[in-house]
Protein backbone atom coordinates (compact mmCIF):
# COMPACT_ATOMS: atom_id res chain seq x y z
CA UNK A 1 0.00 0.00 0.00
CA UNK A 2 2.82 2.05 0.99
CA UNK A 3 4.62 1.29 -1.77
CA UNK A 4 1.82 2.03 -4.57
CA UNK A 5 1.60 5.68 -2.67
CA UNK A 6 5.24 6.12 -3.23
CA UNK A 7 4.87 5.38 -6.82
CA UNK A 8 1.68 7.64 -7.27
CA UNK A 9 3.53 10.43 -5.28
CA UNK A 10 6.61 9.99 -7.60
CA UNK A 11 4.47 9.73 -10.72
CA UNK A 12 2.36 12.81 -10.17
CA UNK A 13 4.47 14.81 -8.41
CA UNK A 14 2.31 15.91 -5.92
CA UNK A 15 2.75 15.56 -2.18
CA UNK A 16 0.77 13.07 -1.31
CA UNK A 17 1.98 11.79 2.08
CA UNK A 18 2.14 15.03 4.03
CA UNK A 19 -2.15 15.53 2.69
CA UNK A 20 -2.64 11.44 3.41
CA UNK A 21 -1.16 12.16 6.88
CA UNK A 22 -3.12 15.23 7.67
CA UNK A 23 -6.19 12.69 8.11
CA UNK A 24 -4.55 9.53 9.15
CA UNK A 25 -2.54 11.45 12.00
CA UNK A 26 -5.75 13.21 13.40
CA UNK A 27 -7.79 10.05 13.47
CA UNK A 28 -5.11 8.17 15.08
CA UNK A 29 -5.01 10.81 17.71
CA UNK A 30 -8.94 10.82 17.81
CA UNK A 31 -9.57 7.39 17.86
CA UNK A 32 -6.55 6.71 20.85
CA UNK A 33 -8.69 9.87 22.76
CA UNK A 34 -12.18 8.34 22.18
CA UNK A 35 -10.98 5.05 23.73
CA UNK A 36 -9.08 6.48 26.67
CA UNK A 37 -11.98 8.88 27.49
CA UNK A 38 -14.34 5.61 27.11
CA UNK A 39 -11.82 3.86 30.03
CA UNK A 40 -11.44 6.90 31.96
CA UNK A 41 -15.78 7.22 32.13
CA UNK A 42 -15.86 3.58 32.96
CA UNK A 43 -13.45 3.69 35.49
CA UNK A 44 -14.37 7.46 36.69
CA UNK A 45 -18.49 7.77 36.25
CA UNK A 46 -19.60 11.49 36.43
CA UNK A 47 -18.00 14.23 38.36
CA UNK A 48 -19.79 17.56 38.88
CA UNK A 49 -17.21 19.19 37.55
CA UNK A 50 -16.98 17.31 34.22
CA UNK A 51 -21.00 17.61 34.10
CA UNK A 52 -20.85 21.43 34.68
CA UNK A 53 -18.09 21.77 31.98
CA UNK A 54 -20.53 19.14 29.34
CA UNK A 55 -23.51 21.30 30.17
CA UNK A 56 -21.46 24.54 29.25
CA UNK A 57 -19.42 22.99 26.58
CA UNK A 58 -21.04 24.83 23.31
CA UNK A 59 -21.33 28.12 25.27
CA UNK A 60 -17.84 27.47 25.99
CA UNK A 61 -17.13 26.93 22.07
CA UNK A 62 -19.09 29.70 20.81
CA UNK A 63 -18.22 32.86 23.63
CA UNK A 64 -14.43 31.93 24.77
CA UNK A 65 -13.22 33.82 22.06
CA UNK A 66 -14.78 37.45 22.33
CA UNK A 67 -13.46 37.04 25.98
CA UNK A 68 -9.30 36.11 24.94
CA UNK A 69 -9.95 38.94 22.79
CA UNK A 70 -11.12 41.48 25.64
CA UNK A 71 -8.49 39.94 28.01
CA UNK A 72 -5.65 40.43 24.93
CA UNK A 73 -6.82 44.03 24.46
CA UNK A 74 -6.52 44.39 28.52
CA UNK A 75 -2.68 43.73 27.92
CA UNK A 76 -2.24 39.72 29.50
CA UNK A 77 0.21 39.36 27.01
CA UNK A 78 2.10 41.32 28.95
CA UNK A 79 2.21 38.77 32.11
CA UNK A 80 4.64 36.02 32.30
CA UNK A 81 3.64 32.96 30.17
CA UNK A 82 2.13 30.54 32.90
CA UNK A 83 -0.10 33.13 34.35
CA UNK A 84 -1.42 34.41 31.34
CA UNK A 85 -2.33 31.03 30.24
CA UNK A 86 -3.42 30.46 33.63
CA UNK A 87 -5.29 33.35 34.05
CA UNK A 88 -6.86 33.38 30.10
CA UNK A 89 -8.00 29.88 30.76
CA UNK A 90 -9.94 30.71 33.80
CA UNK A 91 -11.35 34.13 32.63
CA UNK A 92 -12.80 32.13 29.41
CA UNK A 93 -13.59 29.31 31.20
CA UNK A 94 -15.40 31.11 34.07
CA UNK A 95 -16.42 33.99 31.98
CA UNK A 96 -18.51 31.81 29.05
CA UNK A 97 -19.79 29.46 31.43
CA UNK A 98 -21.15 32.27 33.35
CA UNK A 99 -22.46 33.79 30.71
CA UNK A 100 -23.78 30.49 29.40
CA UNK A 101 -26.41 30.11 32.44
CA UNK A 102 -27.35 33.63 32.21
CA UNK A 103 -28.23 33.66 28.59
CA UNK A 104 -30.24 30.19 29.67
CA UNK A 105 -32.31 31.49 32.45
CA UNK A 106 -33.84 34.03 29.33
CA UNK A 107 -35.99 33.30 26.16
CA UNK A 108 -32.46 34.03 24.19
CA UNK A 109 -30.92 30.25 25.33
CA UNK A 110 -31.84 29.25 21.67
CA UNK A 111 -28.63 31.43 21.03
CA UNK A 112 -26.44 28.74 23.07
CA UNK A 113 -28.07 25.96 21.53
CA UNK A 114 -30.95 25.14 24.05
CA UNK A 115 -34.57 25.31 24.17
CA UNK A 116 -37.39 24.52 22.27
CA UNK B 1 -23.52 12.36 30.50
CA UNK B 2 -25.61 9.74 28.28
CA UNK B 3 -22.79 7.94 26.86
CA UNK B 4 -18.28 8.19 26.70
CA UNK B 5 -18.57 10.63 23.61
CA UNK B 6 -19.85 13.47 26.14
CA UNK B 7 -17.18 12.30 28.55
CA UNK B 8 -14.64 13.34 25.75
CA UNK B 9 -15.87 16.16 24.79
CA UNK B 10 -14.81 17.66 27.59
CA UNK B 11 -11.10 17.55 27.17
CA UNK B 12 -11.90 18.44 23.71
CA UNK B 13 -13.25 21.54 24.54
CA UNK B 14 -10.73 22.37 27.64
CA UNK B 15 -8.07 22.00 24.64
CA UNK B 16 -10.06 24.05 22.13
CA UNK B 17 -9.32 27.16 24.82
CA UNK B 18 -5.96 26.13 25.85
CA UNK B 19 -5.43 26.00 21.78
CA UNK B 20 -6.86 29.52 21.21
CA UNK B 21 -4.75 30.61 24.04
CA UNK B 22 -1.17 29.10 23.91
CA UNK B 23 -1.84 29.98 19.76
CA UNK B 24 -0.92 33.59 20.20
CA UNK B 25 2.39 33.22 22.05
CA UNK B 26 5.55 32.62 19.94
CA UNK B 27 7.65 30.88 22.61
CA UNK B 28 9.23 27.39 21.13
CA UNK B 29 7.34 25.66 23.84
CA UNK B 30 3.96 27.58 22.46
CA UNK B 31 4.89 26.70 19.32
CA UNK B 32 4.89 23.02 19.83
CA UNK B 33 1.94 23.03 21.81
CA UNK B 34 0.18 24.89 19.70
CA UNK B 35 0.90 22.55 16.61
CA UNK B 36 0.29 19.12 18.79
CA UNK B 37 -3.03 20.51 19.49
CA UNK B 38 -4.28 21.86 16.05
CA UNK B 39 -3.50 18.79 15.17
CA UNK B 40 -6.19 17.04 16.56
CA UNK B 41 -8.53 19.21 18.40
CA UNK B 42 -11.12 19.92 15.87
CA UNK B 43 -10.85 16.90 14.08
CA UNK B 44 -12.14 15.70 17.72
CA UNK B 45 -14.80 17.73 17.74
CA UNK B 46 -16.12 16.97 14.51
CA UNK B 47 -15.73 13.06 14.89
CA UNK B 48 -17.65 13.78 18.16
CA UNK B 49 -20.33 15.27 16.22
CA UNK B 50 -20.65 12.55 13.52
CA UNK B 51 -20.97 9.95 16.60
CA UNK B 52 -23.60 11.13 18.35
CA UNK B 53 -25.22 11.95 14.66
CA UNK B 54 -24.52 8.15 14.16
CA UNK B 55 -26.17 7.66 17.60
CA UNK B 56 -29.39 9.93 16.72
CA UNK B 57 -29.51 8.38 12.78
CA UNK B 58 -29.66 4.34 14.66
CA UNK B 59 -33.15 5.82 16.49
CA UNK B 60 -34.53 7.18 13.91
CA UNK B 61 -34.33 10.36 15.00
CA UNK B 62 -33.31 12.70 11.59
CA UNK B 63 -35.53 10.64 9.17
CA UNK B 64 -37.38 13.28 7.55
CA UNK B 65 -35.28 15.85 6.03
CA UNK B 66 -37.33 19.48 6.98
CA UNK B 67 -37.31 18.73 10.68
CA UNK B 68 -33.92 17.83 10.42
CA UNK B 69 -32.94 21.01 8.73
CA UNK B 70 -35.34 22.89 11.32
CA UNK B 71 -33.48 20.84 14.06
CA UNK B 72 -29.99 22.01 12.77
CA UNK B 73 -30.87 25.32 12.02
CA UNK B 74 -32.21 25.87 15.34
CA UNK B 75 -29.06 24.16 17.04
CA UNK B 76 -26.41 25.44 15.02
CA UNK B 77 -27.34 28.59 12.44
CA UNK B 78 -28.75 30.85 15.16
CA UNK B 79 -26.37 30.32 17.61
CA UNK B 80 -23.60 31.24 14.76
CA UNK B 81 -26.00 34.67 13.41
CA UNK B 82 -26.47 35.39 17.67
CA UNK B 83 -22.84 34.86 18.79
CA UNK B 84 -21.30 36.08 15.18
CA UNK B 85 -23.33 39.25 15.59
CA UNK B 86 -23.88 39.97 19.09
CA UNK B 87 -20.46 39.11 20.74
CA UNK B 88 -18.15 38.63 18.14
CA UNK B 89 -18.60 41.25 16.22
CA UNK B 90 -18.58 43.98 18.44
CA UNK B 91 -15.69 42.30 20.55
CA UNK B 92 -13.72 42.38 17.33
CA UNK B 93 -14.31 46.24 16.43
CA UNK B 94 -14.00 47.38 20.25
CA UNK B 95 -10.39 45.42 20.70
CA UNK B 96 -9.39 46.67 17.55
CA UNK B 97 -8.75 43.58 15.91
CA UNK B 98 -11.44 44.50 13.30
CA UNK B 99 -10.95 47.64 11.48
CA UNK B 100 -13.85 46.98 9.15
CA UNK B 101 -16.56 48.79 11.24
CA UNK B 102 -19.28 47.08 12.69
CA UNK B 103 -21.64 46.39 9.82
CA UNK B 104 -18.51 45.29 7.64
CA UNK B 105 -17.13 42.99 10.36
CA UNK B 106 -20.58 41.49 10.59
CA UNK B 107 -21.20 41.21 7.32
CA UNK B 108 -17.55 39.15 6.81
CA UNK B 109 -18.37 36.97 9.89
CA UNK B 110 -21.45 36.36 8.01
CA UNK B 111 -19.98 35.22 4.37
CA UNK B 112 -17.35 33.16 6.06
CA UNK B 113 -14.69 35.60 5.81
CA UNK B 114 -11.39 36.36 8.15
CA UNK B 115 -13.39 37.47 11.07
CA UNK B 116 -15.68 34.36 11.40
CA UNK B 117 -12.75 33.45 14.00
CA UNK B 118 -13.61 30.38 15.77
CA UNK B 119 -17.47 29.95 14.35
CA UNK B 120 -16.41 28.70 11.06
CA UNK B 121 -16.91 25.66 12.78
CA UNK B 122 -20.52 25.80 13.24
CA UNK B 123 -20.91 27.12 9.37
CA UNK B 124 -19.22 23.98 8.37
CA UNK B 125 -20.97 22.01 10.52
CA UNK B 126 -24.25 22.66 8.99
CA UNK B 127 -23.25 22.39 5.10
CA UNK B 128 -21.51 18.81 6.59
CA UNK B 129 -24.33 17.69 8.72
CA UNK B 130 -26.69 18.60 5.40
CA UNK B 131 -24.19 16.24 3.32
CA UNK B 132 -23.83 13.15 6.02
CA UNK B 133 -27.87 13.34 6.06
CA UNK B 134 -27.99 12.81 2.57
CA UNK B 135 -25.56 9.70 2.55
CA UNK B 136 -26.86 8.23 5.00
CA UNK B 137 -30.53 8.68 3.58
CA UNK B 138 -28.78 6.80 0.19
CA UNK B 139 -27.46 4.10 2.55
CA UNK B 140 -24.31 4.70 1.28
CA UNK B 141 -21.99 2.65 3.56
CA UNK B 142 -20.09 5.03 5.82
CA UNK B 143 -17.15 3.02 5.39
CA UNK B 144 -17.45 4.06 1.16
CA UNK B 145 -18.56 7.48 2.34
CA UNK B 146 -14.96 8.40 4.53
CA UNK B 147 -13.02 7.43 1.64
CA UNK B 148 -15.04 9.30 -1.03
CA UNK B 149 -14.91 11.90 1.24
CA UNK B 150 -10.65 11.76 2.09
CA UNK B 151 -9.92 11.44 -1.87
CA UNK B 152 -12.37 14.74 -2.03
CA UNK B 153 -10.53 16.63 0.89
CA UNK B 154 -7.26 15.27 -0.76
CA UNK B 155 -7.83 16.08 -4.45
CA UNK B 156 -9.24 19.51 -3.49
CA UNK B 157 -5.92 20.11 -1.39
CA UNK B 158 -3.56 18.60 -4.20
CA UNK B 159 -5.40 21.14 -6.74
CA UNK B 160 -5.86 24.09 -5.00
CA UNK B 161 -9.29 24.51 -5.61
CA UNK B 162 -10.51 27.21 -2.83
CA UNK B 163 -13.67 28.57 -1.87
CA UNK B 164 -13.57 31.17 0.22
CA UNK B 165 -16.80 31.90 1.48
CA UNK B 166 -18.85 29.92 3.78
CA UNK B 167 -16.40 27.87 5.12
CA UNK B 168 -17.01 25.71 2.29
CA UNK B 169 -13.33 24.83 2.19
CA UNK B 170 -13.45 24.09 6.00
CA UNK B 171 -16.49 21.93 5.41
CA UNK B 172 -14.91 19.31 2.88
CA UNK B 173 -11.38 19.56 4.48
CA UNK B 174 -13.57 18.09 7.92
CA UNK B 175 -16.05 15.60 6.28
CA UNK B 176 -13.85 12.96 6.55
CA UNK B 177 -13.49 13.18 10.42
CA UNK B 178 -17.21 13.05 10.63
CA UNK B 179 -17.51 10.32 8.55
CA UNK B 180 -14.58 8.94 10.58
CA UNK B 181 -16.80 9.86 14.12
CA UNK B 182 -19.98 7.70 12.75
CA UNK B 183 -17.70 5.00 11.63
CA UNK B 184 -16.18 5.03 14.72
CA UNK B 185 -19.48 4.96 17.18
CA UNK B 186 -20.48 1.90 14.61
CA UNK B 187 -17.63 0.24 15.54
CA UNK B 188 -17.56 0.75 19.24
CA UNK B 189 -21.15 -0.34 19.28
CA UNK B 190 -20.66 -3.38 17.65
CA UNK B 191 -17.68 -4.48 19.94
CA UNK B 192 -19.82 -3.14 23.35
CA UNK B 193 -22.49 -5.56 22.22
CA UNK B 194 -20.02 -8.27 21.55
CA UNK B 195 -18.59 -7.86 24.63
CA UNK B 196 -21.99 -7.47 26.95
CA UNK B 197 -22.48 -3.70 26.53
CA UNK B 198 -18.57 -3.41 27.77
CA UNK B 199 -15.98 -0.51 26.02
CA UNK B 200 -13.75 -2.37 23.75
CA UNK B 201 -10.44 -2.69 25.87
Amino acid sequence: MMGIWLLMQKLTGLDLIRNASRFVLPCLVVYVLVHVGGICYERMGERRLLTIVLRNSFAIYLLHMPCLYVLRSWGIDRLPLAAAIVLSFVVALTCSAGAAEIIRRTPARVLIGEGK
Amino acid sequence: MRNHFDFVKVPAIVLVVLGHVVNHYTTPVCAVSTRIIYLFHMPLFMALSGAIFAIGCEHSRYDAFVPFVANKTKRILVPFFGIGLLALAPVLCATGVSQLGIFGTSVNILIGGEMIKHLWYLQSLYLIFICAWCSERLHYSRYVALAVSIIVAVGCSLLRVHVGYLSIDMAIQFLPFLYFGMCLNKGVLSVRSARGGQLPF
